[in-house]
């Protein structure tokens, strides 16, 4: 008989102790609804984020906390006690995805481990929210969406600002003139300003080698990035400012940054070809300083990241947003009569309908890419050629290794 | 050489301990001068590199000789010289030296970024040396350029060393090493699992068919976290090969994949085989 969920939870206070989920794989995937439509929810990385992603997450989908993961135990630990103290906890990944029960996976890991997990997740048949920023280089991204592509799940990105860009009609407006071509060339400009946290993320070079906590699988942590000795700000949100890990404040903040700008000016299925940054040196393992990256498109639209904490401010070009105004008449016409782009699904409305979330993998990644090319920018040193249907800088086989770096065993993409 | 002046037109930390107060102008100007005579710079740098946890700091010497291995290709290109390679083998020459291994993963790394062919053999020795093996491999897989050979020289000194060997799996499967065959299929019976998919990965990357009863054979053994990676494989070994033996990977897979919670699996494999 079919159930539902205001039955079961009318039935819960009764039947409590004999509650069992039934997972979505059992009555099948794509479309099928389970018989108590509770989602098996499990969380990967218990610490900082963790709790507030998985939340985001379950928002809007009936679902429990069945499973937890943490390659430090006490966090693990001290999560489920709060949220579930029956649900099961892990220390490996892994073995987590191996459990039946879990349908949808939170990701809120260190930004090295989200595309391996992600890809792992969608193998094993589960739906993914991840943390920002998506991946640590781009090519992890191309490998997430080809598998969500191919495994027909679901995958969020953890920042949401497109959905409220969407709601705005101004926005709708540019997306329709991005999307539309009209306006090529685009001299449109989008500078943001700081809120970049260059020194919040800026990392600590030269410090001691401390021994790891047992508490902690240290081997684990690094995973497919350089076994390095330990050092605590390595780990617990100082991750960031490591480039091992992720990308200081640019990846920290720029997807949140950029995701929604990226949907407004209609990029989501590109990339930035000229890629131009003011900085000095980088340091070869932590975060540090820059002044201003300027990316260009195809079609001349470009976005600049002016860090408004370190050097000279970015004067190349002002701000020009675009507007129909810089169309004929006629085209302007032609504009008014599209129809408005198709709503943006949350999460749990993905889930259930089984089609791309708002911030999906494809979305996801170009986002990411905003920012790794902007990174790349800084450290190498140089002016940057992209092919964004290659994804592979031209002529240029030393920057091409920052795009596609080396996992260490077993771990691969 | 005296580089002190160029190390020190590289910032200690500030008072928080982060990089701030780095100066632009003078830093590019001593790396400017620096690859006036890079060869000569490069020894004197890898003299200042400590062990991590040693008495002293070596920040300005890791930054000096980071910065001068990200931007020398592109002074190779303007001056349409070789100085990149010669370089790459000034450091290649240090890792022959008596340095603390943590230094020497360093200047791996640093090679790992600008160099080519001409450092390849220094860095496959330490294939054989545990706690650099997966600095070494890392930077052999980013060169490419005659790093398969370092590889499969490695392999049959290490055969006892899980995670030696492990690492030469793997570095043999991201380069696509067509001539470790048997090496990959000798895996897929070894009692790890992790070596055993690393065989399997390594089958789907050189994508040779005559290896296909081999790897369906192999695949359809493991069991849980390792049975969801074999699957993957399967697809994408699948999508590598001709459409006759795809259908055999996916009709494969519909025999095979027949439990309740490998229904998702089965989804995916009649799209294909309607396809």
């Amino acid at each position: 008989m079919k159930s539902n969920r205001r039955k079961f939870l009318k039935t819960s206070a009764v039947s409590a102790a004999s509650f069992q989920i039934v997972p979505r794989h059992v009555i099948g995937g794509q479309g099928h609804t389970p018989p108590s439509e509770t989602y098996g929810a499990a969380l990967i990385g218990c610490g900082g984020r963790g709790p507030g992603t998985y939340e985001r997450m379950v928002k809007d989908l009936p679902s429990k906390l069945v499973a937890a993961c943490d390659v430090q135990k006490s966090r693990v630990d001290g999560y489920v006690k709060r949220k579930n103290p029956k649900a099961k906890t892990y220390n490996d990944f892994r073995k987590l995805l191996e459990n039946p029960d879990v349908d949808l996976v939170a990701i809120a890991t260190p930004p090295h481990w989200h595309a391996l997990i992600s890809i792992a997740a969608a193998e094993a048949g589960k739906d993914v929210l991840c943390e920002k920023p998506m991946t640590r280089f781009i090519a992890e991204g191309r490998a997430v969406v080809k598998t969500f592509e191919r495994y027909k799940r679901i995958f969020q990105i953890g920042t949401f600002g497109r959905f409220g860009a969407f709601r705005s009609s101004t926005s709708r407006t540019i997306h329709k003139i991005m999307r539309s071509g009209l306006l090529n060339p685009n001299s449109g400009v989008h500078i943001k300003k700081g809120g970049l946290k260059l020194h919040n993320w800026s990392g600590k070079p030269g410090l001691k080698p401390q021994i790891p906590s047992e508490d902690l699988d240290w081997d684990l942590y690094c995973g497919p990035s350089p076994f390095k000795p330990y050092v605590p700000p390595r780990v617990g949100g100082t991750h960031r400012n490591y480039w091992d890990y992720e990308g200081g404040g640019m990846c920290d903040m720029g997807q949140h940054h950029f995701d929604p700008q990226q949907w407004i000016y209609g990029k989501d299925d590109t990339s930035p070809v000229s890629i131009e940054a003011f900085a000095p040196p980088s340091h070869p393992d932590v975060t540090g300083m820059w002044a201003w990256i300027e990316l260009t498109y195809s079609d001349g639209f470009t976005f600049v990241m002016d860090s408004n904490e370190w050097g000279p401010g970015y004067d190349r070009k002002k701000s020009k947003q675009v507007s129909l105004s810089q169309l004929s008449e006629n085209d302007q016409e032609k504009i008014k009569a599209m129809p408005d782009p198709e709503p943006l699904l949350s999460f749990g409305e993905a889930v259930k309908q089984r089609k791309p979330a708002g911030g999906h993998p494809e979305a996801a990644h170009r986002a990411a890419c905003i920012l790794h090319l902007a990174n790349l920018a800084i450290r190498l040193g140089r002016k940057l050629q992209y092919d964004p249907h290659k994804e592979q800088f031209i002529g240029d086989e030393e920057a091409n290794r920052f795009l596609n770096v080396p996992m260490r065993s077993p771990w691969h993409i | 050489m005296d580089i002190q002046p160029y190390l020190d037109s590289f910032p200690l930390p500030s008072n928080r301990g982060i990089l701030s107060e780095i100066n632009k102008e003078k830093t590019e100007k001593s790396v400017r001068e620096a690859m006036q005579n890079p060869e000569l710079v490069a020894s004197e740098i890898v003299k200042w590199l400590l062990d991590p946890g040693a008495e002293g700091n070596d920040i300005q010497a890791r930054h000096l000789l980071h910065t001068m291995a990200v931007r020398i290709p592109n002074y190779d290109k303007k001056l349409k010289g070789d100085i990149r390679a010669k370089f790459s083998l000034v450091l290649a020459r240090a890792l022959s030296e008596n340095y603390p291994d943590r230094v020497k993963a360093f200047i791996i790394r640093q090679l790992q970024i600008c160099g080519g062919g001409e450092v390849v053999p220094a860095i496959g020795v330490f294939l054989n040396v545990n706690g650099i093996a997966d600095d070494a491999a890392q930077a052999l897989i980013a060169i490419r350029k005659n790093s398969a050979e370092q590889f499969r020289n490695a392999l049959p000194k290490i055969k006892n060393n899980l995670s030696l060997y492990s690492n030469v799996l793997h570095g043999l499967a991201e380069l696509k090493d067509e001539k470790s065959k048997d090496f990959f299929i000798e895996a897929l019976e070894n009692e790890n699992e992790e070596c055993r998919l690393l065989g399997l990965w390594g089958l789907v990357q050189i994508a040779d068919s005559s290896t296909l009863e081999l790897f369906l054979q192999a695949e359809q053994k493991e069991k849980g976290y390792s049975r969801i990676k074999s699957t993957s494989y399967c697809f994408k070994f699948a999508e590598k090969l001709p459409k006759k033996e795809a259908l055999k990977i996916y009709r494969h897979l519909k025999d095979t994949r027949t439990s309740t919670h490998e229904k998702y699996i089965l989804e995916i494999v009649e799209i294909e085989l309607a396809s």
